[in-house]
């Protein structure tokens, strides 16, 4: 049986206006992307001519309008939730089903994923012009589409967790922004302050991969870099070494977008887990029952 | 049914419900009286499992709430003093939505949201988006929603407030039937005489405290502290009035043109040794009966006259 939240979800948004708004808004942003590189690939080559070998850029243009977007709107989407429900006066209702908090929230993260999923279904036409001139396979596109579900997936899990924390929307969404500016600019911080004070050689590249696994920015340049081919990060971190590499920063190097998947969904689950774990109004009687057994 | 043994539950230093005990039979509705912030939505909310008690326990047919919460919801029927509607949402999808959230199969749902939208009397409004209802209807919906998966026990946290009179007689009504269908019900409201009328039992909670529990009549004569005796005699009023004024247990009388009224302190033997001499004297007597005491001023005394 579908998940009675995901499925009410499904029915109430498409029946509003404010998706069919974001979604509008989503691909008239790729089109304007799309068409702003064209203009500019055109008008800034001395023949005014279009270079096809140039249209692997419209995918990393595209991909990245993509990653923005996501970034900017499963926040907006999922963080009102819980504290959506609350505002409602509906959460009680939901906590008295038989349904767990778990399905709850799973429900509610589902709907906001499978909203993602709609906008990134919606943007495939404005990608296909990428292959029109075959620069990208579809296996690429179909990378790009999974790196990207698995950051609104990581993200929805973030929102929904400050969702049961916090009763206004509006600071949930703050913080899950706060939190994406942490792991986007936070962990640059951690490598460029050190690469500051001692220098590029003396930096340690094991540490340097690791502090920068969680990072987004990277994890999606790491993911271009792999699939055009230029091989940037693995010229960061093992050709410019005058040092013996490991092999784990040899694999990294090449895959960190991998590494970053794993991170996501990791991350993701643990905060469904903690979310489930808040809107679960018997969570903290189990605890005391526990301490006073553990008193016992 | 529902066995309450000294509930407590503490918010910080605030004492919400105090050595709270109760219980309540299977088929019995019981009114749940107090005036505001007395703990009555603590204690609902506390036995719907939504809420952790501090100390004490709630025992729905002898099983922990807390202990069994998923297991209990589907013999427990809740509806909050507050609750809100979802928007772009009609009034079988709404009610699709809770049976789904029950686990009820696609195929059952039909026939039993048919069935409560008609005891509810909103079947003329299932295409009807929910938002649009009015507050009885949603009242009257929120009660629907709560039946859905046939509970055997209703917990209804004053379902008539905010109803105009004629939505809260209509709501009377649906609770009539549901009694009729042998349903435990507990319910809170602000509306006395209505749950007087409507209650096998009332339960006055002041101050998180059990102030007191049992049928109407019970509670009436265990808290009047007057008795007040309405007799009328044929004739021979005066004949009468002397013979009550004999009585050791009468403390005063009221004579009125064709009838009188007496403050009785003594027991019922007493009472109807009263009504034995009046007739042994030959006085003809119409009428001789107890005063309906008023709930309101009942609760008025026990809870020392704070507001509903």
């Amino acid at each position: 049986m579908m998940n009675p939240v995901l499925r009410r979800e499904a029915i109430t948004s498409l029946r509003g206006w404010k998706n069919f708004a974001v979604l509008t808004f989503y691909l008239a942003m790729m089109t304007i992307g799309a068409i702003v590189f064209f203009y500019t690939s055109v008008y800034q080559s001395y023949q005014y001519t279009f270079d096809p070998q140039s249209v692997v850029y419209l995918y990393v243009v595209l991909g990245s309008i993509q990653m923005a977007l996501i970034v900017l709107s499963v926040p907006a989407l999922t963080a009102g939730s819980i504290s959506g429900e609350r505002e409602r006066q509906t959460l009680d209702l939901l906590l008295v089903t038989k349904l767990s908090p778990f399905s709850i929230v799973i429900g509610k993260l589902l709907s906001s994923m499978a909203f993602v999923l709609l906008l990134i279904i919606s943007t495939l036409p404005v990608f296909s012009i990428v292959f029109y001139f075959g620069s990208v396979g579809i296996g690429s596109v179909l990378t790009l589409i999974c790196f990207t579900l698995t950051t609104a997936y990581m993200l929805g899990g973030v929102s929904v967790f400050f969702s049961c924390i916090y009763k206004k929307t509006v600071i949930s969404i703050m913080l899950v922004y706060i939190f994406t500016g942490i792991l986007c600019f936070g962990t640059l911080l951690l490598v460029l302050l050190p690469m500051a004070v001692r220098g590029y050689d003396q930096l340690s590249p094991t540490a340097t991969l690791i502090k920068l696994i969680p990072n987004p920015g990277v994890g999606f340049f790491s993911l271009m870099d792999h699939q055009i081919g230029t091989n940037i990060l693995n010229d960061v971190f093992i050709q410019d070494r005058n040092i013996k590499i490991n092999p784990f920063v040899q694999w990294g190097a090449n895959n960190l977008w991998v590494l970053h998947m794993i991170f996501q969904l990791v991350v993701g689950s643990v905060f469904i887990a903690l979310a489930a774990s808040l809107i679960n109004p018997v969570r903290e009687h189990k605890q005391k029952n526990k301490t006073a057994k553990t008193k016992k | 049914m529902l066995k309450i043994n000294d509930l407590v539950k503490n918010y910080g230093k605030f004492t919400a419900v105090d050595r709270l005990t109760l219980s309540v039979e299977k088929g019995a509705v019981c009114g749940f009286v107090g005036p505001n912030g007395a703990g009555k939505t603590t204690t609902m909310r506390i036995m719907a499992g939504l809420l952790n008690a501090t100390s004490g326990s709630v025992m729905i047919d002898e099983v922990e709430v807390t202990k069994n919460p998923r297991a209990l919801r589907e013999k427990i029927g809740y509806m909050p003093d507050f609750f809100g509607v979802y928007d772009n949402l009609k009034v079988t999808e709404y009610m699709d939505f809770y049976a789904g959230a029950y686990g009820i199969s696609y195929k059952e749902r039909g026939p039993i949201i048919d069935n409560l939208l008609e005891i509810v009397d909103l079947a003329h409004k299932k295409d009807s988006y929910v938002d649009s209802l009015s507050r009885g209807m949603k009242q009257r919906l929120c009660l629907a929603r709560s039946l859905v998966h046939d509970p055997e026990l209703l917990i209804l946290d004053e379902p008539a407030s905010g109803l105009d009179p004629r939505a809260r007689v209509e709501l009377k009504e649906v609770l009539k039937q549901l009694q009729g269908m042998g349903k435990t019900i507990i319910i809170s409201s602000h509306i006395l005489p209505e749950l007087a009328e409507l209650c096998t039992e009332i339960c006055i909670i002041n101050q998180g405290k059990l102030a007191a529990q049992g049928s109407v009549q019970e509670i009436m004569q265990k808290l009047s502290q007057k008795r007040i005796i309405h007799v009328q005699p044929l004739n021979e009023m005066d004949r009468m009035l002397q013979i009550l004024k004999e009585q050791p247990f009468i403390r005063s009388i009221v004579e009125n043109a064709k009838d009188a009224e007496f403050d009785f302190t003594g027991t019922n033997e007493q009472l109807a040794s009263v009504l034995k001499q009046l007739v042994l004297a030959e006085i003809p007597i119409l009428s001789y009966k107890e005063k309906e005491g008023n709930l309101e001023e009942v609760f008025m005394q026990v809870t020392g006259g704070e507001n509903v």
